[in-house]
């Protein structure tokens, strides 16, 4: 379903945030990024979305190349990917059920009624259904970040990024927003996840990849990397998290 | 000091001179407004062309005196636009004076809103982005509503200034409320009523509008 290949991206012309990354994910499977930070994790989720554009490299989507110089194309191609951010970036200037009705209205042009049906039943999904008319500033970090997703969602995506979505998060909020997640991956939704969550990695993931200095060191099963793997700098850096 | 040369009647004319006063700045801010916003994306754009228009605009109508711009546009346009036509044109006064304010008010806002637009959270941009929404749309529903919420005291500042500077067209014979209050003294061969009065009102309008936008911004905080 996704396929990147030889991704490359370089900021400021020196430093290498991305160094040749390749990868397939599968229809249904959930992969986890993990890494330490500046390890170029974020930047991959970003340049699958476009948010950033790599140097080098391609990323198909459904076997179809993203073009990313036609803006037209890209705001289509977006669509099928959901994005959450570490920042939730709810609009600041619209209500939880605006932020939720504003793409579906205008990038996919359903009714407001439609819109608002489907909003309703992706709040009431990530428990948050009596918050639609709350404005994000009085929302804690956690149902921000429910709404997100469940913003997200709305889109009807075939795919769903995930750019470490508990990091801004106070403890006690975590558990609700992996709780959301995890909710997804039983509904068998495709995922990519950049997370410092080691347990939720491995607990959801089909496969997880460890990245350092911009390149994939190892990938595989949750139970390879977490426990066979040889690899040195993968045993120094779960050491040091778990 | 006698105020009774301010008859019912003079009040009036005094009024209908501050009708054209806000006539003229609300005009003014509106044109100044939508150039300002013009401006703005167009000294943020990455297109080239665009962005050096914006900034020579800027800089012309900042770096030279609004009472020069009016002067200008009044008695040095006709010229110009007579050597290409070949015919003179007659300018009229109020229409020339508000062009010329709403285009020096446009240049100022420009910067006021482009200010307002960095103010705004680059997350905003970037998941208005991944939800697929276009640059219009992006820019029309989720960054200036944000912008504007951010720049509404300045903004009201800049209209305020703008009720006040619209006393520079009674330079080119436009009777707004300077050069009505200027009038009745002439006539009465006494300054001191009716200036004073003018003032009071120009005054009042302005305590109005700071009033009303403090209402504005009191509503706005909702989303705070």
């Amino acid at each position: 379903m996704i396929d990147v290949k030889n991704l490359s991206k370089t900021f400021d012309k020196k430093v290498h945030a991305v160094k040749d990354v390749s990868f397939h994910v599968d229809k249904g499977e959930v992969i986890s990024l993990i890494g330490p930070s500046g390890s170029g994790k974020s930047t991959v989720l970003r340049c699958i979305n476009g948010l950033e554009t790599p140097d080098e490299g391609t990323v198909l989507i459904n076997g179809k190349a993203l073009d990313f110089s036609n803006p037209k194309q890209a705001q289509k191609d977006r669509t099928v990917m959901g994005f959450v951010f570490q920042h939730f970036n709810l609009f600041a200037n619209m209500t939880v059920l605006q932020n939720l009705t504003l793409a579906p209205i205008n990038v996919l042009g359903k009714s407001q009624q439609e819109a608002e049906a489907t909003a309703l039943k992706y709040l009431e999904r990530v428990g948050l259904l009596d918050k639609k008319d709350s404005y994000p500033s009085k929302l804690s970090g956690g149902q921000q970040q429910r709404v997100a997703i469940a913003r997200a969602l709305c889109m009807e995506p075939q795919i769903m990024l995930f750019d470490e979505p508990t990091s801004a998060l106070d403890p006690e909020m975590i558990k609700e927003v992996l709780n959301v997640i995890r909710d997804l991956v039983n509904d068998g939704m495709t995922m990519i996840i950049v997370t410092h969550e080691m347990n939720f990695a491995r607990e959801v993931s089909n496969r997880i990849a460890f990245l350092e200095d911009g390149t994939i060191v190892e990938m595989g099963t949750p139970e390879y990397i977490f426990t066979q793997s040889q690899n040195q700098r993968i045993q120094e850096f779960l050491e040091k998290v778990l | 000091m006698d105020f009774s040369i301010i008859t019912w009647d003079i009040f009036l004319y005094l009024l209908r001179g501050a009708g054209t006063s806000l006539l003229i700045a609300v005009i003014a801010v509106m044109a100044g407004t939508v150039l300002g916003t013009l401006g703005a994306i167009a000294r943020l754009s990455h297109n080239k062309f665009a962005n050096i228009v914006a900034a020579i605009y800027v800089e012309v109508l900042r770096g030279t005196p609004m009472l020069m711009q009016i002067t200008f546009a009044f008695l040095a346009l006709p010229a110009i636009i007579r050597m290409i036509v070949g015919h003179p044109i007659r300018f009229d006064p109020l229409v020339t004076g508000i062009v010329a304010i709403g285009l020096n008010s446009g240049a100022y806002t420009t910067e006021l809103i482009r200010s307002g637009i960095n103010g705004v959270d680059h997350g905003q941009f970037e998941a208005a982005d991944t939800l697929g929404l276009s640059y219009k749309q992006k820019m029309k529903m989720v960054i200036l509503p944000q912008a504007f919420k951010n720049i509404l005291p300045p903004l009201v500042s800049e209209f305020i200034t703008l009720i006040k500077d619209s006393s520079l067209l009674s330079t080119i014979g436009v009777v707004e409320l300077m050069k009505s209050a200027t009038t009745v003294g002439a006539n009465y061969y006494a300054y001191l009523p009716p200036l004073t009065v003018a003032s009071c009102i120009y005054l009042i309008l302005n305590l109005i509008i700071s009033t009303c936008s403090r209402v504005i911004e009191r509503r706005l905080a909702v989303s705070d």
